[in-house]
């Protein structure tokens, strides 16, 4: 009696031992870096990856990286249903290839982003450690609006039209003048006093 | 790939610290030593040194020409023609314009009529705009050319002449006073 007899099962045939070699030998095949057969059917090919997986995982075989990328990258197109038809191999293998730059490409992504916020972040370093404005803040100088009545300024509004027979009368028009000017020169120093002792007080 | 992540990740962290403190430098800075300076045209010091100074001047005049001593006090009044007023001030020229008008009628009065007439003239010449000042020395060109028309010989031609100039001086006068009360109108109102 056979080991087959004890458990109750049939023997193989010859020709399903054929086929199962044949099938051993597709995935040996496979694992040693052979493409999946394209013309197979999907319950097949199934059969095929999984026997691969298998045997990659329990035995010393173990798929080289490019086969690792392919098979995860086939079944990626499918999940994404944009595998081409089975039997055009070419843009199937157009598809894959995309998808696997795509992958290679998105590794690269945050160290890019990475280094084009450091690059800029220097840049702007950079710029406010030699922009003028930084320089010239050193010793700037902001210019103060003044009311109208602190400005040097023509006396005509003050004096208004002269008569002729005040033609001369310079010393009662220079009265005019230096006391509005002396107001306008007394407020300004003021101000000017003020502005010290608060800028003192703040430093 | 890793090490380029951290790589990365270190600059940008140095970097952004290096921005902050910039920042903050440069606030400490300019808090420091921003100063705030006044307009060019702010009164200032000299202007009112020199103000003063014309004021004072005149005044001596008035006394001295209380006790009739006219020459001394044109003297007084020439002083005031070589103060050292501030350049481009406005009531520097208007100071010196009413000076100009106050001699040359002094002048005038001693029957000095070129002398007045040259102190007109220098100050027509040296005017930068049009004001009430510069129509008061028409007014007194004027008045200078009226004196001689009427030291001249009735009907001569230097009378004749006179009398045209002074009519064209009172013209300008006019005209200046009139421009400047239409364009002072709404500064007034």
């Amino acid at each position: 009696m056979s080991d087959n007899d004890k458990d109750g099962e049939e023997e193989f045939t010859a020709e399903e031992m054929a086929e199962a070699k044949r099938f051993a030998g597709k995935v040996d095949g496979l694992l040693g870096g052979d493409p999946i057969p394209t013309l197979m059917d999907a319950e097949q090919r199934e059969l095929m990856v999984l026997s691969s997986m298998v045997a990659s995982a329990f035995g010393d075989a173990e798929l080289d990286a490019a086969k690792q990328t392919s098979i995860i990258d086939a079944a990626m197109a499918q999940a994404m249903d944009i595998a081409p038809a089975e039997n055009d191999t070419k843009s199937q293998k157009q598809s894959v290839d995309q998808l696997a730059t795509r992958r290679k490409r998105s590794k690269f992504v945050p160290a890019i982003v990475l280094t084009l916020v450091a690059a800029a972040a220097v840049l702007i370093l950079y710029s406010r450690l030699e922009s003028p404005a930084t320089q010239v803040g050193q010793n700037s100088v902001a210019v103060r609006k003044l009311p109208k009545e602190e400005l040097s300024r023509s006396s005509d509004q003050l004096v208004g039209q002269i008569k002729r027979e005040a033609s001369g009368h310079a010393s009662s028009r220079i009265d005019q003048i230096y006391g509005s000017r002396m107001m306008g020169y007394r407020s300004l120093r003021y101000r000017r006093t003020v502005s010290r002792s608060t800028e003192g007080s703040n430093q | 790939m890793n090490a380029i992540l951290r790589i990365g990740a270190v600059l940008v962290l140095m970097a952004t610290i290096a921005a902050c403190a910039s920042r903050r430098e440069e606030g400490e800075h300019r808090g420091a030593v921003t100063e705030l300076s006044d307009p060019a045209n702010a009164l200032s010091q000299e202007l009112m040194l020199t103000l003063g100074q014309a004021k004072n001047f005149h005044h001596k005049a008035n006394v001295l020409m209380s006790d009739g001593k006219l020459d001394d006090a044109a003297t007084q009044v020439q002083q005031i023609l070589d103060l050292p007023f501030p350049k481009h001030s406005p009531e520097a020229e208007d100071v010196l314009l009413d000076a100009r008008a106050r001699l040359a009628q002094m002048r005038l009065s001693q029957g000095k009529f070129e002398a007045a007439m040259t102190l007109v003239d220098d100050g027509l010449r040296e005017k930068t705009r049009a004001s009430f000042f510069v129509a008061n020395l028409h007014t007194v060109r004027g008045e200078v050319f009226e004196a001689m028309a009427a030291s001249a010989e009735e009907g001569s031609e230097a009378s004749r002449s006179a009398k045209i100039d002074a009519i064209k001086s009172f013209d300008a006068s006019i005209q200046i006073n009139n421009q400047l009360l239409q364009e002072l109108a709404p500064a007034n109102k």
